[in-house]
């Protein structure tokens, strides 16, 4: 029965152990006080936004290539939690924006680039709900996956070519740098176990509905 | 060779058969030319600043008249095959897909160079922008640029074609997997205008990457998109 | 299965010896949302044979003519044309003329321009010559020069016959091919249908009246809960053993 437990209880040590690294290792940042804090959540967040949209377009791949229904079960978990993390980019960035810049919003490349991202999430979904047939919708859903992955390196391409006022190669303090790759461990760790549990609630829902349509004929 | 020219040929006849139904019946492209015009009227009128910095202000609004004015086109490429369900025959012909994506781009492509052959003399007789001057870096973008937005407009069209809701569903996925041709076709005519060759060349490498990444995904990806 | 009569003949795109039937289906399924419309199908149609498919509305006719004409793929099974799969293989398109439901024509185009596009695709290499017959065979030469919109439903079905077999297929399937002809064009097409089957072709259309199907076709084949059954031998193939 306590089995059923190992989950929930491994992601709160995972999100324990990003709270404490944030909030009790890291040092008070001279300029911006606690403030500056977000950037941990911040970055950790926008690389799982980033890796969720990777691991949502090789696994759309995989379907193209196996046609398993699996594969596409991945490719919408990942999408899922790849949009819910660019959507915690925008607002931690938004709030950490406006301590720094005292502005709310700011049209640099970075920033754009993650609204785009997130503008192309919405469309993947708005496409997945537009279609019945499982078979079409994972395949176009696939197809999709894979241009907005295209997408991806244009966002580190922009980064490299353009200054905008976004730090690109931020002076850390030992501590900070240490911490920084905590969190991203830990949510990293974290939206990967999302992604594996919210897969297997679609394999479910899938098996669930053969059974009902089977049963009908 | 043969099949090269074999290749050319069957493509020429595909595109040759839609530019005939346009002309033969112009349902969109009389009412893209009207819309860019409207747009970039409209645009003009809007903004008062001094000449120079106005004409650089311009140079990047133009690409997104263009952008707004092509998806007109966008919603009728593959809508018009399926009248009559004349999409089914062309897959009935002994055609590859690769020639059918390919005949489709380059509709795109001229869809783009038609507006932009109304547009951009338009631009710089009303807003006195010398884009003349610089016709050969210009052009260079002009071509990356269409060929960037026809290879993505190509493949989402022909995607969202038979969707519910399709015609809203297009606009929300073509405008941001677009966006790096529209911010970088704008910067890349900014830069010119500004005097900065060397930026304006970097845009135009990044258009040209994008061209490049995506006419081959849409060769790759477009049977998948195709098959029943 | 079909008993079948094996001819030696090549191809119209000269690719194949025809000793593999026209069309071959084997052990053909298509399931959708869970629900099997065709199921383990097996049939064959010789060169010179004409094939009538009849069954109830929502059948599966069409699903099955649409895998026969490779324009749907099969959830199990193939289906051989000459003995290749014509998956992936957009180059055996010349072997099948296919007709469906809808016209498959550019209304804005003339009838010509319609012929002559259907010609140029499948490569011909004289296109007006044979774009021009073509018309005169289906009786729209006056026509030629007016918009396949324009066209009555009757002169639109027979136009869209003719781009169907503007490349001389070896392999025609058509899919209620007699709907919106009167009289006249009904016996015109049936016919047009037996000439065909003179010269060697393998024809299987779909038909709700089983009479003219009995008339015209040497085997009528019906379908029901996704299985082909054998209905009768027709009136025409008995007549031909007699003759």
């Amino acid at each position: 029965m306590y089995r059923i437990l190992i989950v929930p209880a491994g992601l709160a040590a995972l999100l324990a152990l990003a709270c404490y690294a944030i909030f009790v290792i890291a040092p008070q940042e001279v300029t911006m006080g606690d403030t500056q804090r977000i950037v941990y959540l911040h970055v950790a967040v926008a690389w799982c936004g980033l890796a969720g949209c990777i691991v949502m377009g090789a696994t759309a791949a995989a379907y193209l290539a196996r046609r398993a229904p699996a594969w596409d079960h991945w490719s919408q978990a990942a999408g899922e939690l790849g949009w819910l993390c660019t959507t915690l980019t925008l607002a931690t960035g938004s709030l950490w924006a406006h301590e720094a810049w005292n502005t709310w919003w700011t049209w640099e490349p970075r920033l754009t680039a993650s609204l785009i991202l997130w503008i192309i999430f919405a469309g993947y979904f708005l496409v997945r709900s537009s279609i019945d047939d499982p078979e079409r919708r994972a395949r176009l859903s696939a197809v999709l996956a894979i241009l907005a992955v295209a997408d991806v390196p244009l966002i580190i391409m922009a980064t490299r070519w353009f200054r905008g006022i976004h730090p690109i190669t931020p002076q850390m303090d030992p501590r900070m740098r240490l911490v920084l790759l905590i969190s991203v461990a830990c949510f990293t760790a974290f939206f990967a176990t999302l992604i594996a549990v919210r897969r297997r609630q679609l394999d479910l829902i899938a098996h669930t509905t053969n059974l009902e349509n089977a049963s009908l004929t | 060779m043969n099949s090269i020219t074999n290749f050319a040929r069957t493509c020429s006849w595909l595109v040759h058969k839609d530019l005939l139904r346009e002309l033969r019946a112009p349902r969109v492209w009389p009412t893209m030319l009207l819309l860019g015009m409207i747009l970039s009227l409209a645009v003009e009128m809007q903004i008062e600043l001094p000449r120079d910095q106005k004409q650089k202000v311009l140079g990047g609004l133009m690409w997104l008249v263009i952008f707004f004015a092509w998806t007109v086109v966008l919603n009728r490429l593959f809508a018009g095959e399926r009248d009559e369900s004349c999409w089914q025959a062309l897959l009935l012909y002994p055609v590859t897909l690769g020639m059918i994506y390919l005949a489709k781009l380059v509709v795109n492509f001229l869809a783009l160079a038609a507006i932009e052959a109304l547009l951009v003399p338009a631009l710089m007789i009303l807003a006195d922008v010398p884009l003349l001057a610089r016709a050969g870096p210009f052009l260079a973008i002009l071509v990356a640029a269409n060929l960037g937005l026809a290879a993505v407009g190509t493949l989402v069209s022909s995607l969202t074609s038979g969707l519910t809701r399709q015609a809203s569903l297009l606009v929300v996925l073509v405008l941001p997997l677009a966006s790096p041709v529209v911010i970088g076709a704008g910067q890349a005519t900014v830069a010119l205008l500004g005097g900065d060759p060397t930026s304006s060349f970097r845009w135009l490498q990044l258009l040209s990457v994008f061209a490049a990444v995506f006419v081959g995904l849409g060769l790759l990806l477009f049977e998948f998109i195709i098959e029943e | 299965m079909l008993g079948s009569q094996s001819l030696s003949r090549r191809s119209a795109a000269g690719l194949l010896e025809t000793t593999p039937p026209p069309l071959e289906a084997r052990q053909l399924s298509r399931v959708l949302q869970g629900r099997p419309i065709l199921n383990r199908i097996d049939m064959t149609i010789a060169a010179g044979q004409i094939l009538a498919l009849t069954g109830l509305n929502g059948a599966g006719k069409t699903t099955l003519l649409r895998c026969l004409a490779g324009r749907l793929c099969p959830t199990t099974g193939d289906v051989l044309w000459y003995g290749n799969s014509p998956t992936r293989r957009p180059d055996l398109n010349r072997l099948v003329g296919f007709a469906g439901h809808e016209s498959f024509l550019y209304l804005e185009l003339t009838a010509m321009e319609n012929l002559l596009f259907a010609a140029r695709m499948h490569g011909l290499s004289d296109p007006q010559t044979t774009v021009n017959q073509m018309l005169a065979k289906v009786c729209l030469d006056k026509h030629a020069h007016q918009p396949a919109g324009h066209f009555a439903k009757g002169m639109r079905q027979r136009l869209s016959l003719a781009r169907a077999l503007v490349h001389d297929p070896p392999l025609v399937i058509f899919d209620e091919p007699f709907s919106s002809l009167d009289a006249p064009g009904r016996q015109w097409l049936e016919d047009w249908l037996k000439d065909l089957r003179t010269a060697g072709r393998a024809i299987i259309f779909t038909t709700h009246e089983a009479e003219q199907a009995q008339r015209v076709a040497n085997e009528t084949l019906d379908l029901r809960g996704g299985r082909l059954l054998p209905v009768s031998n027709s009136i025409a193939a008995s007549q031909m053993r007699a003759a």
